[in-house]
């Protein structure tokens, strides 16, 4: 039994410098300006199941270098939303999408939203998950030992307790409307046309363009229903845009290899 | 008279060997000479020991604070002979070693020499070097890396002899004792990123044999010309290496690459180094020895483009600032300090450029303190002072300070505080002001910054690990199950609350354990009637809700029965048995086993009948 975990350590720590070695190899692609075997190897490593912001920040770099500056935007945004603070991702984003062509900003929350839950921007899912839970169980635990408390603490006992549970369910709302909020796209084709019905019969009521960020309303087969900042909806086929929901997935990348210069 | 003389003769031959014993005990077995016995400061000297002895251990040698000397010997010898002394014959080894010694200080200096000889200690008569001031060229002796000595040896084991100098096996052997690495702390950086350049030397400890260079010292680090290097630091440990024990010697040298692309650092070489180790016949022989370690390379990226603020500082760093007066009259200069503190080049940290007042000139930036020695822990303070030159209330705005961060692979922009100035008095001219301080530029090295189109990567401090999703499943039992135990606690307390207001109710709820733990406490006393009797009126007092039953007869808890409204059958069971058990108490008469066990029974039955009826 014993041998059984030390196999499993052992494979654990072999994974780790699997990890590592295939991070330093797509850097080391990368300053060699051998940018698909760089994205190759990150995109392995996405695969393999890392959620590391400077792993998505190098990829975006990579992407950028590469000239795909739609999945570079991908993936500095998935780098700022596991580390809102990643300042080098908010440049290099600001920097690629003063490059894009309508420069679009990002389609936003309706903003009765965005003003009842003002604290939450910026906010990991997991951390507005465990700040909720913690609320909660302090909440329970006040009000659970409120009879047993000596009469003086009983009053505010009560007072913090349920303050605590409020607060534990105001985060747990907070929990829910991140976790079912409409995922945001980036368009990856170079210029795509958006229609009014998913068919490719049907007139186009607009033009996007590579980068430009919008919202994914809905999929249906091949086609994806989307809306922009500017409210502007419709639908556009499913590989012209990427989506950077998590669980986070890998591209595969579908290029020329002979293709490997800078942009 | 015969025995008379018998006895001198006796002590006359006593007091001879007594008096030689002492003369030869006052002789030392050790002895020791200086060549030559003056020296100037830097020069080097010999120590030649002398031990004469059967068993002879390897001497230690003792020297004061001004000279300083090598403990492995730079010559081994040794020569047997036979004396021949009052009818006896003894066998004498001498063995001598030379020893390499260096004056450091000007002053009179004692040496002296301890050896464990046929099982004894003893201490060589002190001997004394002059130093005097040095006329000669001091010779190159590092001060820092010397060689590592290894232990002691001694000709007893014969394994190195054995085998005869020059074979194969033996050639084999002796490469071993010498193992050479040279390593680099980083493969990758940026140019002008410190990184540790660590040369290793691994020298096997042995009785047997010993390793010397020519000159005593460690040989000299290859050319480190393509890097700007520091403070050498030296550690040194013992290491086991297939069964044999190494002192492993590391010089880590740290280092910062000058310019771009693969740089490559030669090996380590230890060239004409000898091992020493005795013959067959114990005699001192060499073999000559020549390593090197492995050459390294290492692959220096450029930096990125560099803003305009940037003055060449490589590594991360913090500031601090701070203005030596905020109310000054017009023509008195002010200070305002600025410290870089961080790990990095030092002398790439360069002032940054000056700031321009119309009401104040300031002077040249000047570094007015700094430690510089490890790179690890640099901090350098940099000086402008400020002559105002018109009153009235100012502000010395934030100076920007930019350096690049090799681990973030990034520019970052330190900031000075902004400070409030109060200048008061007249005005003056510029011509007319003397300025403080303020030295043209400071020394530092530039380092080419190459433009590159390349974005920065993040590759260092990454511990990549597959993400793992949080259980949802212990998120929702937590979230359910909290407010149900809390529940049940709350409710337990409410209960707990209202039997601690009600003393009679908590006797009515406890009544029946209160009975049954007093019948068996009072059983255990011998007397079963009382225990029934007691028992039984505590029952009923508690569980009717009154008060003191211990003095209540019989038939006066017939009437609180009744009062009850308890079955007239039952009550007339109950007034029974306590009427038996009174009337088994005044008798005062013992009763049978089986009486006993009749009445235990009977109150069993009794309480149980009751528990279901006042329930």
């Amino acid at each position: 039994m014993n041998m059984y975990f030390l196999y499993i350590a052992l494979l654990l720590g072999t994974m780790g410098n699997i990890y590592d070695q295939s991070f330093r190899e797509g850097n080391d692609a990368y300053y060699k300006k051998d940018f698909q075997t760089a994205i190759h190897k990150y995109e392995k490593l996405i695969e393999s199941g890392i959620e590391h912001p400077v792993l998505f920040y190098n990829l975006g770099n990579a992407y950028y270098h590469f000239g795909k500056k739609g999945l570079a935007i991908a993936n500095y945004e998935r780098t700022l939303e596991l580390n809102p603070s990643f300042k080098p991702a908010q440049d290099n984003l600001n920097k690629v999408l003063n490059e894009t062509k309508r420069k679009l900003a990002i389609p936003g929350e309706p903003l009765w939203l965005k003003y009842l839950f003002i604290w939450h921007y910026g906010m990991l899912i997991k951390w507005t998950w465990t700040i909720s839970l913690s609320f909660w169980v302090f909440g329970w635990v006040m009000i659970a030992f409120f009879m047993w408390a000596k009469e003086k603490y009983r009053k505010g006992m009560l007072i913090i307790g349920t303050l605590s549970i409020i607060l534990g369910l105001v985060f747990f709302v907070s929990a829910l409307i991140k976790m079912n909020a409409q995922p945001l796209g980036v368009i990856i084709a170079p210029e795509c046309f958006v229609h009014i019905t998913p068919s490719d019969n049907s007139p186009s009521r607009f033009e996007l363009y590579e980068g430009d960020r919008v919202r994914i309303e809905r999929e249906e087969n091949t086609w994806t229903l989307i809306s922009t900042v500017d409210n502007e909806r419709g639908w556009i086929k499913n590989g012209d845009i990427f989506v950077w929901k998590p669980p986070y997935r890998s591209i595969e990348l579908k290029t020329n290899p002979e293709q490997k210069v800078s942009s | 008279m015969s025995c008379f003389c018998k006895s001198c003769v006796i002590v006359f031959f006593v007091l001879f060997f007594d008096v030689m014993f002492f003369i030869y005990a006052e002789d030392s077995p050790v002895q020791v000479r200086v060549e030559p016995s003056e020296v100037g400061v830097g020069n080097t000297f010999d120590v030649i020991v002398s031990i004469q002895g059967s068993n002879i251990g390897e001497p230690v040698i003792f020297s004061e604070a001004g000279v300083q000397i090598n403990p492995q010997p730079f010559y081994n010898g040794m020569s047997t002979q036979m004396q021949i002394g009052f009818g006896q014959s003894r066998i004498i080894t001498t063995k001598e070693r030379h020893y390499r010694g260096y004056a450091q200080q000007e002053g009179e200096w004692k040496i002296s020499v301890r050896a464990d000889i046929d099982g004894k200690q003893y201490i060589s008569p002190e001997i004394k070097i002059r130093v005097s001031k040095s006329v000669s060229t001091p010779q190159t002796v590092p001060p820092g890396p010397s060689l590592p000595q290894t232990q002691p040896r001694v000709p007893s084991g014969r394994k190195w002899q054995s085998m005869g100098a020059g074979t194969r096996t033996d050639q084999v052997q002796f490469d071993q004792a010498l193992i050479l690495e040279s390593e680099l702390s980083k493969k990758i950086v940026f140019q002008g990123e410190i990184l540790n350049l660590i040369f290793r030397a691994k020298i096997l400890e042995s009785q047997d044999i010993s390793l010397q260079t020519t000159t005593g010292n460690l040989p000299d680090l290859p050319s480190l010309d393509d890097f700007y290097v520091g403070k050498v630091q030296q550690n040194t440990r013992r290491e086991d290496i297939s069964g044999k024990t190494y002192r492993v010697v590391e010089l880590i040298v740290p280092v910062c690459p000058k310019s771009v692309g693969t740089l490559t650092v030669s090996p380590w070489e230890w060239n004409n180094c000898y091992i020493r180790y005795y013959n067959n016949w114990g005699w001192p022989e060499t073999y000559s020895l020549n390593k090197s370690s492995g050459p390294v390379s290492l692959e220096v990226r450029p930096l990125p483009d560099s803003p305009d603020n940037y003055y060449g500082a490589i590594g991360k760093y913090s500031l601090s600032s701070n203005l030596s007066q905020t109310e000054v009259n017009v023509g008195t200069p002010i200070y305002l300090s600025i410290t870089i503190r961080g790990s990095g080049n030092p002398d790439f940290i360069r002032a940054p450029s000056k700031p321009n007042f119309d009401w104040a000139y300031v002077s040249d930036p000047e570094i007015i303190s700094g430690s510089t020695d490890v790179w690890d822990n640099v901090e350098k303070t940099i000086r402008f002072s400020i002559t105002p030159l018109k009153s009235g209330n100012y502000q010395i705005p934030s100076i920007e300070y930019t350096y690049f961060n090799p681990q973030l692979g990034q520019y970052a922009t330190l900031r000075t505080n902004t400070f409030p100035v109060k200048v008061i008095g007249e005005n003056k001219n510029l011509e007319g002001v003397i300025t403080a301080g303020g030295t043209p530029r400071m020394e530092t090295r530039n380092i080419d910054v190459t433009g590159s189109d390349l974005l920065p990567l993040i590759t260092e401090g990454v511990q990549l690990k597959p993400h793992r999703p949080y259980y949802k499943g212990g998120v929702l039992i937590v979230f359910v199950f909290s407010p149900i135990i809390s529940m049940i606690s709350i409710g337990l307390g409410f209960r707990k609350e209202y039997l601690r207001k009600n003393p009679i109710y908590l006797r009515k709820v406890s009544a029946y354990n209160n009975a049954i733990e007093k019948f068996s406490e009072l059983k255990d006393k011998g007397n079963i009637a009382n225990a029934v009797e007691q028992s039984l009126k505590q029952y009923i007092g508690d569980s009717a809700g009154v008060p003191n039953v211990s003095g209540l007869t019989s038939d006066d808890i017939e009437n609180v029965m009744k009062n009850k409204r308890i079955d007239n059958e039952l009550i007339q069971k109950t007034v029974k048995l306590l009427k038996t058990c009174e009337r088994i108490r005044y008798s005062g008469s013992s009763i049978s086993i089986d009486e006993n066990r009749g009445l235990e029974d009977g109150f069993n039955l009794l309480i149980n009948e009751m528990k279901k009826v006042w329930r």
